[in-house]
């Protein structure tokens, strides 16, 4: 190993320090729980609402459930799984990735209603 | 044909590595890996041309990709795949005197992630996710790319006793 190797190391690892220290410093309380689907928003949950939204397009399946301020992916027939294991969220920027459905479910300080009919126009 | 051989050989065993990886538990964050196929990305670089490891490469990520992945799960580990074998050819080509093979491994894995972390981002069209989660691929990338540096150094030791004795292109 040479000298400039552990430099390296330790720069990368300073980098992730500092990140990590502005996700944090940045971090708040969400109010609102925005629900992506192929990169374009579906729907926009307030957070204080308990509540379970079921997605369904075709055979792609996932249900998330939204109680006491607490964002969990319940349930999901997706290959690998992956958002179901992922941790609740509640703080801003937090978010569940189901990317073999490519659905995303991010939590925003402020949300705003989709335009739904956006396609229809 | 040594060569073509010792190719299709590090095609295969890359493939069980990151099939078998997934057993090994890890702590559980959405793209964190071991990174293990990264071990015979390093042996090729360091044993065969650019065209030779690119070729071990894309065809490990499609071959695997296609046992055991999705469409979106080739786009992400085509792009850290990639990105990490042109930034760690990079540097075996201008740096070998800054960097040892360990560094090398660090860096490219930091390539890896970096760039699924972007990929992440553009897929689903917002960089609030990927924000969160890039200073922990950075530490586990750092620790990953250690820990296959470290036994990719020792097989490039091993490999003076095999027939692949005095391939090596680059110092270790």
């Amino acid at each position: 190993m040479k000298k400039m190797d552990v430099i390296v190391a330790i720069l990368f690892l300073m980098i992730a320090v500092g990140l990590f220290g502005y996700n944090v410093a940045h971090r708040e309380v969400g109010s609102f729980v925005e629900i992506a689907k192929n990169g374009q928003v579906v729907q926009v949950e307030p957070l204080a609402e308990n509540q379970e939204i079921i997605l369904e397009y075709g055979d792609q399946y996932n249900k998330i459930l939204i109680e006491n301020e607490v964002v969990t992916m319940v349930d999901a027939n997706c290959r690998d799984q992956l958002c179901v294991h992922t941790a609740p969220l509640k703080t801003v920027g937090r978010a569940i990735v189901c990317l073999p459905h490519r659905v995303s479910v991010v939590i925003q300080a402020n949300g705003t209603e989709p335009e739904v009919d956006g396609i229809s126009e | 044909m040594l060569q073509f051989t010792t190719m299709a050989l590090m095609i295969t065993i890359a493939m069980v590595l990151s099939y078998f990886e997934r057993f090994i538990p890890l702590i559980n964050v959405p793209g964190v890996k071991l990174g293990l196929a990264n071990i015979v990305t390093l042996l090729a670089l360091y044993l065969f041309d650019f065209k030779q490891t690119l070729i071990i490469v894309v065809l490990r990520v499609l071959l695997v990709s296609m046992f055991t992945g999705s469409p979106i799960s080739l786009i992400y580990s085509m792009s850290g795949g990639l990105v990490s074998l042109i930034g760690m050819k990079l540097l075996l080509l201008t740096s070998t005197k800054v960097f040892s093979l360990i560094g090398i491994s660090i860096i490219g894995a930091f390539l890896h992630n970096t760039a699924q972390a972007i990929v992440l981002g553009l897929l689903i069209n917002s960089f609030s996710i990927a924000r969160v989660y890039y200073p922990i691929l950075i530490v586990a990338a750092v620790v990953t790319g250690f820990l296959t540096g470290l036994i990719g150094r020792q097989f490039m030791k091993q490999i003076e006793y095999t027939p692949l004795k005095g391939k090596r292109r680059y110092p270790i």
